[in-house]
């Protein structure tokens, strides 16, 4: 019995002896005044301890760059508190310097090393520092580091750009309302045009009846009455547009049928004079909740287009058509006309800000703007098609936002 | 003889208890104080002989006390019982007027040092 | 739903006490460690939910702090976290007359490492068991981070042993959480019962 036990031992020891030998990590003994009791294989083999000179040495003169202030300290509290201390390769890199000689790259020269000293024997006051590679998970980290880094970069690259092309589109916007705004004076003038010429006529008219003392009183009142008219008018022309240029602050219930009269208002007399005929085909009871004046500004924008391309493309009998589908929460508003349509390159620009066809006037940004009005404030969607004969433009809106 | 057991932890001051009784008797008077003052009102009233007393404890700690159960009682015996072994503890609190200083917790053999000095 | 991962009263004093034992011993160490004097602090203990234990941060001013950790396993495995803020660890760093600023991370492990493992050394002797422990590892976390720190979302429950480290003298300030998982708190609450029963 007692035999077989001291076999077991023995074979035991064997073992030990073998797996220290063996094991892929540096096992150093020291005391707690750094001399060196011993060391295993892999010291041996990755550095240059050899037994015979250096049993009984001071660690720091083996390895002169150890810091002995520190582990002396490690070593003393590991014998104190009776438990292991430790160095990290993330905060203390190596303790005995190993250099590299690998073919695949790595951040560092020397190996990285996890190093636990563990308290063997409180009579003599011995340690065993037990040392591992880690120079492969500290390339990996390292590696996170930098990819991490740079994707805080990029993120707040992202941000920048993403602030910077917010900045360029309220530049845009704003450029679009100054730009309809130019428009609508424009319109205002040519709305005025007329009523003017008819009020100076009808002065001139007075006076020279006056002169030549043939004017009697139904003449003069009858003038009167029309300039007054005519003033009324003038005035009210620009309550519309003052009316209808604000932007709205307010939600309103808003009768399809009755905007778009609104719109065409501006326009008839254009139209006119083109020889343009309007049909209008809206269920007088189809109403939605929305914001009144950019719609109409939208609407109008896309009129004027009309009228534009009608200016380039003398088409016999020109016509501007706009009708409305009623469907369950939305509506869909459709303005066709056949001005000779848009060819398919340019079709898929015309949303964008600066795109412009016309000449001198174009300012481009007509489109763009009912489209960002449009999806961004009305909750909606606008797209536009074309073919030989014209182009319909199809307003998608919620009956309510 | 008649003992104070002065310790802001229920725990701690049975524990102690326990270990005092299994040498002095299950019927030896034993008082309880959870704080100095406590322990103040108990030296003042009953005269114990000898004190065990903890350091860091709520209302009035250990080192406030020790000079006040002196002036009471110059002839008690206290005996500091603490988790600070810090040797600048230990001296401050002889200083201060106790008869010795040792760590917790105590166990029999310590104990029946303490009792026969 | 009852929640089980409470401490009584008594559970605590308990705890209370042998953590105030242990507490002492590491201090000692440290202040050794240091040549200095620690001005001990009674631990506070508390059970609560992750999340709360996010809010007890809040009442750290500090912008910066050095957040180190150490796990240790056996019959009670958990985690411990100490705190320090920017200018304790500057404080420390001058103490020990360090030259680099590796030092003073690794100095700042170190302090966790005696922290923790003679706390948890102590409290596992009295409960009868042993732990072990693995590296200690160590982040520089702004305030505002702490809360997407893992460690904190493994735990749903921690017993919290909140303690100050205090070197007056030095202003050397730091914190110690010791965090302990659900089947742990159990495991701790019949342990710590054993030892009130030897009492009655």
């Amino acid at each position: 019995m007692a035999k077989n036990k001291t076999q077991h031992s023995l074979r035991t020891l064997d073992i030990d002896t073998k797996i220290v030998s063996n094991i892929d990590n540096g096992i150093i003994v020291l005391d707690d005044e750094l001399h060196i009791h011993y060391c295993n294989k892999w010291m041996r083999i990755h550095t240059n301890l050899k037994e015979e000179n250096t049993f009984g040495k001071k660690i720091d003169t083996v390895f002169p760059n150890i810091k002995t202030k520190t582990l002396t300290r490690k070593i003393k509290t590991a014998l104190k508190i009776k438990t292991p201390t430790f160095y990290s390769a993330s905060t203390s890199g190596y303790l005995i310097p190993i250099k590299l000689n690998q073919i695949k790259s790595s951040k560092f020269q020397y190996m990285q090393q996890d190093v636990s000293i563990i308290p063997i024997d409180y009579e003599n006051n011995l340690v065993s520092l037990i040392i591992t590679d880690q120079t492969d998970i500290s390339n990996t980290n390292a590696k996170l580091q930098e990819n991490i880094l740079k994707v805080k970069e990029l993120n707040a690259q992202l941000i920048k750009e993403k602030e910077l092309s917010e900045l360029q589109h309220q530049r845009l916007l704003s450029s679009s309302r100054s730009a309809a705004m130019g428009e609508m004076i424009s319109m205002i003038a040519h709305q005025w045009r007329q009523p003017l010429t008819l009020i100076n006529t009808l002065i001139s008219s007075i006076k020279l009846k006056n002169e030549m003392g043939v004017l009697d009183k139904t003449t003069m009142e009858e003038s009167f009455g029309k300039i007054e008219n005519t003033v009324k008018f003038l005035s009210d022309t620009i309550n519309d547009f003052k009316d209808y240029f604000k932007p709205n602050k307010t939600k309103t219930e808003v009768n399809l049928d009755e905007l778009f009269n609104k719109s065409i208002f501006f326009l008839k007399d254009e139209m006119l004079q083109l020889d343009i005929k309007y049909v209008q085909n809206i269920d007088a009871t189809i109403s939605i909740t929305t914001y009144k004046n950019e719609l109409i500004q939208s609407i109008i924008n896309i009129f004027k287009n009309s009228i534009d391309a009608f200016k380039e493309h003398n088409t016999q009998h020109k016509v501007i058509a706009v009708s409305v589908e009623n469907k369950n929460n939305t509506i869909n508003i459709n303005i066709e006309d056949n001005a000779g349509g848009i060819e398919a390159e340019i079709l898929n620009k015309v949303f964008d800000p600066y795109f412009s066809t016309k000449n001198k006037n174009g300012t481009g940004l007509g489109l763009y703007m009912c489209k960002t009005i449009i999806t961004e404030h009305l909750g909606g969607d606008i797209s536009i098609n074309s073919s030989l004969n014209g182009t319909k433009v199809a307003i998608k809106l919620p009956k309510a936002i | 003889m008649k003992y104070l057991v002065t310790d802001d932890s229920k725990f701690a001051r049975l524990n102690l208890i326990r270990s005092l009784k299994k040498l002095v008797g299950e019927d030896a008077p034993i008082y309880q104080a959870a704080n100095g003052l406590e322990a103040l009102k108990i030296v003042k009233n009953e005269s114990p002989e000898i004190i065990f007393l903890d350091l860091n404890m709520p209302v009035m700690d250990g080192y406030e006390a020790i000079p006040k159960i002196k002036e009471l009682h110059p002839k008690i015996k206290i005996i500091v019982v603490s988790a600070d072994i810090q040797e600048k503890a230990q001296a401050m609190v002889l200083s201060l007027g106790a008869d010795i200083h040792v760590q917790k917790p105590i166990n029999i053999d310590k104990m029946q040092e303490l009792i026969d000095i | 739903m009852e929640n089980i991962y409470t401490l009584t009263e008594d559970e605590k004093d308990v705890l209370q006490e042998l953590m105030n034992v242990a507490y002492g011993s590491a201090t000692a160490i440290v202040a050794d460690m240091l040549q200095a004097f620690a001005y001990l602090s009674i631990p506070q203990i508390s059970v609560m939910q992750t999340n709360e234990l996010l809010k007890t941060f809040e009442e750290l001013k500090s912008k910066s702090y050095f957040f180190s950790t150490q796990g240790f396993s056996g019959e009670f495995s958990g985690e411990s976290a100490f705190f320090i803020n920017e200018e304790s660890a500057n404080n420390l760093a001058k103490h020990l007359e360090l030259e680099e600023k590796e030092d003073l991370d690794d100095a700042i492990l170190e302090l966790t490492n005696i922290l923790t493992s003679t706390l948890t050394t102590k409290l596992a002797q009295e409960m009868e068991t042993e732990v072990s422990f693995s590296l200690p590892n160590i982040s520089k976390v702004p305030l505002e981070e702490i809360t997407e720190v893992e460690t904190f979302q493994e735990y749903s429950q921690v017993i919290v042993i909140d303690t100050d480290l205090n070197f007056k003298e030095q202003k050397i300030n730091g914190k110690i959480f010791i965090l302990t998982k659900d089947e742990s708190i159990l495991w701790l609450k019949t342990k710590l019962n054993t030892l009130l029963e030897l009492l009655i």
